[in-house]
């Protein structure tokens, strides 16, 4: 049983030594995840690949029970909880030097055409003050072009502890460049911050499990090819976001269409934002309702036993 | 050999040693630019059908079929009927038409491949003209053609989105690999 990500292939001489082997190979294809409905019909679908005799298949993460579903590790909305509930959360945020009375904590993982200046801009210009949680290495030309646009009096470095966290201020943002985290530490940045912006898959899937407003930015395609993934994920969160009021989504899908457009999202935030404390409960409600669902993980072993 | 994106309805590939004649053909992308053909297929020697996906620059032998130039005739439930110019006729079981069934109309010209001296498909040609049966009426003033609505056509009644200012009446040109409108013909 051998399975492939991202569209791999082994080279033809090893399929073909693998086709020689005692028991005829059977090839799982780890296939991109998309909210797209034509995926549901893909999936768990064999391919026709008969040079090396292997039995390929096509298995689909997704949102729907007809998909594989979504990378999930057991008991991780327990885990989340926990940390949440005790001291290990705040101690987490202290240890790493980030300012912790702040009305809005924002993490931002993006691609480098997000309009992310601009977005640092209307969150400095704006009333209430925010913290914006930015990678090292993440949209390094806007961040430096925000800073230098903004007179030295106004975007001071405030702290540069030895853990590689810089913090900036720029009129009522603080903004925070982190250094980049494992996997586990970054769930741990997602579920306290009060916004999350992620792209691509891994953080995407990451973001859903936060429970927090998200949104997200798709990987730019040909064709547009993106938008039409991203108006399939929020014509999914559409149906799956209960309780939801009709001006929370507006904003939440006017920000969302703004940030993988490239256009300046200054017009949508300050609305947005207003929305984010009722947004946050059908966020949570959605991810404990889809974590009750079966995992890829053990979709895809149920999927290699049957084809065994 | 073609890519799996180049399959059109009525291409016969093999599938070891069963020629599969390709029914309905999905192109859709997937992730980072690369794209995935979902194909209906039907088995020539049984019958059979079956649903596969494919990467979309997988390289498939196609087989050189015959091909003949014939007009639709008639529908003979469930046998569709043409005829070509030695007044021969053929018939395409339904399930092989693909999309053809959009379009048909009286003595329309098309093209039918053949395995073994069965047909198994047709082709139509990359457009048609047909008249509007049904829409709603034209919004005036809009001539953007950006705005859609949706048309019925005549005599299938197929139905696909037309822009607003297109009138029950109007013959339209239709684009038949993406049932697409492409334009409103005069006259």
């Amino acid at each position: 049983m051998i399975v492939s990500t991202f569209g791999c292939e082994l080279p033809d001489r090893l399929r073909a030594c693998l086709a020689l082997g005692p028991k005829r190979p059977s090839w799982i294809h780890l296939e991109y995840l998309s909210a797209e409905t034509w995926v549901d019909g893909c999936h768990g679908l064999a391919a026709i690949k008969s040079a090396d005799r292997s039995r390929e298949f096509f298995f689909y993460p997704g949102f729907r029970a007809a998909t594989g579903g979504l990378l999930r590790e057991q008991n991780l909305l327990t885990a989340r909880d926990a940390f949440l509930a005790g001291r290990s959360a705040s101690n987490w945020w202290r240890a790493r030097g980030l300012p912790e009375s702040v009305a809005l904590r924002v993490s931002i993982f993006c691609y480098s055409d997000a309009p992310l200046r601009a977005l640092l801009e209307a969150m400095a210009q704006a009333p209430e003050p925010s913290l914006a949680l930015v990678p090292v290495g993440v949209c390094g030309e806007q961040v430096a072009q925000f800073l230098a646009s903004r007179s030295p009096a106004s975007a001071l470095p405030i702290q540069n502890p030895s853990n590689g966290l810089a913090l900036w201020r720029a009129g009522r943002l603080t903004l925070a460049r982190l250094p980049m985290l494992p996997i586990d530490e970054y769930d741990h940045l997602l579920w306290q911050c009060d916004l999350n912006f992620v792209r691509g898959e891994d953080s995407w899937v990451r973001a859903l499990w936060a429970g927090k407003p998200m949104i997200w930015q798709p990987y730019r395609q040909t064709d547009d090819t993106h938008q039409i993934k991203l108006a399939a994920f929020l014509d999914w969160q559409k149906t799956r976001l209960p309780g939801i009021t009709s001006s929370a989504w507006k904003r939440l899908a006017g920000m969302s269409h703004a940030w993988s457009t490239g256009t300046d999202p200054a017009p949508e935030w300050q609305a947005f934002r207003d929305q984010l404390p009722t947004l946050a409960a059908p966020f949570e409600r959605l991810a404990h309702a889809h974590s009750a669902e079966p995992g890829l993980a053990e979709k895809l072993v149920e999927f290699c036993r049957s084809k065994l | 050999m073609k890519l799996a994106s180049e399959l059109r309805v009525g291409n016969v590939i093999m599938n070891g040693k069963e020629p599969m004649v390709v029914l309905r053909a999905e192109y859709n992308k997937s992730g980072r630019n690369a794209a995935v053909v979902k194909l209906k297929l039907k088995n020539l020697l049984n019958n059979s059908g079956t649903e596969t996906v494919c990467k979309a620059d997988e390289k498939y032998d196609v087989l050189m079929l015959d091909k003949r130039e014939v007009t639709y005739s008639y529908f003979a439930d469930p046998l569709y009927v043409f005829m070509d110019s030695e007044y021969n006729q053929f018939e395409v079981e339904a399930e092989s038409m693909g999309d053809a069934v959009q379009y048909l109309d009286d003595g329309m010209p098309c093209e039918v491949t053949f395995y073994e001296g069965r047909a198994i498909s047709v082709e139509m040609p990359n457009s048609v003209v047909r008249e509007v049966e049904y829409t709603e009426p034209a919004v005036k003033g809009d001539t953007s053609g950006k705005v859609m609505k949706p048309a019925r056509i005549k005599p299938t009644g197929f139905e696909l989105p037309v822009p607003a200012f297109v009138e029950i009446g109007d013959k339209i040109e239709i684009d038949t690999r993406t049932a697409e409108y492409r334009s409103r013909v005069k006259g």
